[in-house]
């Protein structure tokens, strides 16, 4: 019985396959014309089993397609921040290049760098930099970031270095207002670590609001920083001539800063 | 009506209302990617449960049957199920298994190699479709699916063909011992 069986299979297989006509597709296809109806009637009533089966698997497929679009979202971000770091280094680099190149900085042995430790606080106003005493800084060298000078080297390692910022306590940097030429000495703003103060202001009534501040190109003592002249340090945002108090907002966010230049031979004046 | 023709009438309205339950409801619902498939499970079950010439020929209907509807080539699915048939048929003859997770594995069996087999025949027959990971992965993946219903199937065909199906000596003897019966070591 199997054999037959299995001989007719084989039989049908034979006449069947590869031919177009014939007596076999004639059958086949009149079957298809009967069951056709019959299908389409089960199909009906089985429609709200095959609909609930169906939602079923569109809530699991649902679920596996949100784990999908959040990853591929993941590494998407993840690409893009990679993109807009990679962009943000080029234009950095372009400005302090751009920099050096206006005030004629290259002769000073200017050395990138990059920050790799921020300031931990509000009142913390140090950030170390990946490059040191191997690259021939110094303690005093002036630091600078594509938006103006941040402040000065305060202890060296070889291969890092800790960098005072602008609005540390103890910093103190010769400046001049870019207009009016007034003279005078930029230190934080007390009470305010965010902002700077330029002091010992001659004639401050000659400074207004919106002046720009850049380095004097001159030491505040004689073992101070000294920074070349012309590098902006922020704008006038206050000018108070009673109590002789000229606010600045730094041009430079000493919250976050990223990649900087250390000028390491600055010719002293 | 005698045992026999209610049994074939049994098995003809079992074959009809399963492959067309395949064609317009689970040929129609993918899971995980694949679909069920009731055939195997349906033939195996009734050669399990009527034996191997029978199980032969109901799966020689039904794949015959499941040919002429998917307009294909005729004679693969009814030589694959004549082969699974035949199979379940002579397990239950030369082992009669009666562990509870015989089913499942019945139906892994059943869906293994009308998967396998239909796979072969087809590519036997030129189908140009590529042998790779992925039908290993899909026919796996079948056998999984089919694994998951084969118990509730085989309770189904079991008790539609249970009426119709000879006795069977041992169930008989159970039965008889547990309605009241003396056990034979009891009696006199």
């Amino acid at each position: 019985m199997l054999a037959l069986l299995v001989a007719l299979s084989l039989i049908l297989i034979s006449a069947s396959f590869g031919g177009s006509g014939g007596a076999l597709h004639t059958v086949q296809s009149g079957f298809l014309d009967v069951l056709s109806p019959v299908e389409t009637g089960a199909s009906k009533v089985l429609t709200p089993v095959h609909d609930l089966i169906h939602w079923v698997d569109d809530v699991f497929h649902a679920s596996s397609q949100r784990d999908t679009y959040r990853r591929e979202l993941a590494a998407a971000n993840r690409k893009i921040i990679s993109l807009q770091s990679g962009a943000q280094a080029r234009s950095d680099t372009a400005k302090l290049h751009h920099i050096d190149s206006t005030l004629q900085l290259a002769a000073n042995g200017a050395v990138d760098a990059s920050v790799i430790e921020q300031p931990e606080g509000l009142w913390v106003s140090n950030v170390t930099i990946n490059a040191g005493s191997g690259a021939g800084i110094r303690v005093n060298d002036p630091v600078i970031d594509p938006d103006g000078a941040i402040g000065t080297i305060t202890e060296v390692a070889p291969s890092s270095a800790v960098v005072m910022l602008l609005n540390d306590p103890s910093s103190g940097v010769a400046a001049r207002d870019s207009s009016s030429r007034e003279f005078g000495l930029i230190v934080p703003e007390p009470g305010n670590a965010g902002a700077l103060e330029m002091q010992n202001v001659s004639r401050p009534s000659e400074v207004s609001v919106g002046d720009l501040i850049v380095t004097a190109g001159e030491r505040t003592t004689q073992n101070a920083s000294f920074f070349p002249a012309g590098i902006l340090i922020g704008k006038v945002t206050g000018v108070n001539v009673n109590n002789d108090a000229i606010t600045v907002e730094p041009a430079a966010d000493l919250t976050s800063l990223d990649r900087v230049q250390v000028l390491t031979a600055v010719a002293a004046p | 009506m005698n045992d026999t023709t209610n049994l074939l009438l049994r098995l003809a309205a079992l074959a009809f209302v399963s492959v067309l339950l395949q064609i317009a409801a689970v040929a129609q619902i993918r899971v995980f990617g694949v679909n069920a498939d009731l055939a195997p499970l349906v033939v195996a079950s009734a050669g399990f449960l009527t034996g191997a010439v029978p199980g032969a020929a109901f799966g020689f209907g039904v794949g015959l049957f499941l040919d002429l509807a998917f307009a294909q080539t005729l004679g693969v699915f009814a030589l694959v199920f004549t082969l699974v048939g035949y199979g379940a048929g002579r397990v239950r003859e030369l082992r009669a298994p009666e562990a509870p997770f015989t089913p499942l594995l019945l139906g892994a069996a059943a869906t293994s190699i009308a998967a396998v087999g239909y796979a072969v025949l087809e590519i036997t027959l030129g189908a140009t479709s590529p042998v790779g990971l992925r039908l290993v992965r899909d026919i796996l993946l079948a056998i999984a699916l089919n694994s998951l219903i084969a118990v509730p199937v085989y309770s189904i065909v079991r008790r539609w063909l249970i009426p119709a199906l000879p006795e069977d000596p041992r169930r008989r003897r159970r039965r008889a011992y547990t309605t009241g019966g003396l056990s034979p070591l009891s009696r006199p």
